[in-house]
């Protein structure tokens, strides 16, 4: 097995050898803080949500099992840290979210977002964070697992046909917030 | 796609799908007769929309508060275990320090062009070679990482740690620091150097990396050649094997 493969470190991981955790860390810190930052668009989140994975990765390193990928391993780690945010959030609706990540019911826009309504990107980023989190976050792992839906189909215990069903309908409420933030700014 | 399409894709463009149509979307996508990527903006949003790695913005203070965490973890499993404490190293170590910000001084005492930045290039590097705390030399380091400019004084500062210091995780920052200026001959040659004292591979492989990032990758053979003779061969073989695949 290759030292430095990431079955290789969690072994040396559940040896006690807590510096492997390093590499592993500098090989999925970006990628982890990506998909954070795309199911929750606050960076400071998603840097605690990488922290909070690393944390748990230490904690429960004698649960992962050889036979099982150890990116798949951090990736469920790291999901489950988002979900518990969510519902810590969820019974503190006024945590210390950032107000413009949250999403919101209303379609009024404020000054800056009316500027970039013109920007058709701009406006799909504007309609993402009205998504409801878990929306997101589908579309995040979707991305994130560069769009093999059977894989992430399997993360949600799901089938390939209801996830795309899934993804059509939400794209559906996508373009729903962008028609109205664009009427909206026309008045 | 075929064409019949068109005028259904084009209603969930506009906004105008009735519940028939959609249903019929619906099933149209879960028989594979229309893919997601068909959908307006859908192939925007995962290749434009959403944010990149490349992008990624993380802080360095992620790397600050992982680092600093991995050490408190490592602290406390060290705990359980007797520890031999080497109070000879650590004497030469203080002494070595001494010497070093003696040598600084002077550096700076004898270089009389601009003041105020080697001023400050120095108190930073007395500062980080006089950091006990080893969470402090972390932040120090990734502090010199943010500020993006190391200069000559700054790079013999990290090399001297990246030699002299106990812990590795301090050594791999000083490595991810020395990686940006892996261009300049006087960093190159201290990587290299540097090799021979090393005993972990996780901060081998970063220097090979370092190395490799410069542009002027060493061959493997040129590599081994610097390992410490003191590793044993079995690690040497397969730490070779590894760079063999960087």
């Amino acid at each position: 097995m290759n030292q430095f493969s990431d079955k290789s470190l969690m072994n040396r991981l559940q040896n006690g050898q807590l510096d492997a955790s390093g590499l592993l860390y500098e090989r999925y810190k970006k990628v982890l803080w990506t998909y954070f930052f795309n199911s929750t668009g606050d960076r400071n989140q998603s840097e605690d949500l990488v922290q909070t994975t690393f944390e748990k990765v230490l904690k429960y390193r004698h649960n992962y099992r050889e036979s099982g990928s150890v990116k798949a391993w951090l990736f469920a780690i790291g999901r489950n840290a988002l979900t518990d945010e969510w519902q810590k959030s969820s019974k503190q609706p006024q945590a210390s979210l950032d107000p413009s990540v949250r999403p919101r019911a209303d379609q009024s826009l404020n000054a800056e977002e009316q500027m970039m309504v013109g920007d058709r990107m701009a406006l799909l980023q504007l309609a993402m964070a009205r998504l409801a989190p878990e929306k997101r976050e589908l579309l995040a792992q979707i991305k994130l697992q560069e769009k093999k839906y059977k894989e992430v189909a399997a993360l949600y215990n799901s089938n390939e046909a209801a996830l795309k069903v899934r993804v059509f309908r939400i794209m559906q409420e996508l373009r729903g917030y962008m028609d109205r933030m664009q009427a909206s700014s026309q008045y | 796609m075929k064409e019949q399409y068109q005028a259904l894709l084009a209603d969930f463009a506009a906004g105008t799908l009735d519940e028939s149509e959609q249903e019929c979307l619906e099933s149209l996508i879960v028989e594979g007769e229309i893919e997601l990527a068909d959908l307006p903006d859908f192939s925007a949003l995962m290749d434009k929309g959403m944010n990149h790695q490349e992008q990624a913005e993380e802080t360095h203070n992620m790397d600050e508060r992982f680092y600093a965490m991995l050490e408190t973890e490592m602290e406390q499993v060290e705990k359980t275990k007797v520890r031999a404490f080497s109070w000879p190293l650590q004497l030469v170590a203080a002494i070595a320090l001494i010497l070093f910000s003696f040598w600084g001084g002077l550096e700076y005492a004898s270089s009389g062009d601009g003041p105020s930045r080697t001023l400050g290039s120095n108190q930073q590097v007395v500062e980080l070679l006089a950091a006990n705390d080893i969470d402090e030399k972390i932040h120090l380091v990734s502090k010199v990482r943010a500020a993006g400019q190391a200069d000559e004084k700054m790079i013999d500062a990290l090399l001297f740690m990246l030699v002299n210091e106990e812990s590795n995780n301090i050594r791999i920052a000083c490595v991810n620091v020395l990686t940006d200026y892996s261009h300049l001959p006087q960093a190159r040659l201290g990587l290299v150097n540097a090799i021979s004292y090393q005993r972990s591979t996780v901060v081998l492989v970063s220097i090979a990396e370092a190395l490799e990032a410069s542009g002027k990758k060493m061959s493997l053979e040129e590599f081994s050649q610097h390992l410490n003779p003191q590793i044993p061969a079995a690690k040497k073989e397969s730490l070779k094997r590894i760079l063999a695949q960087l």
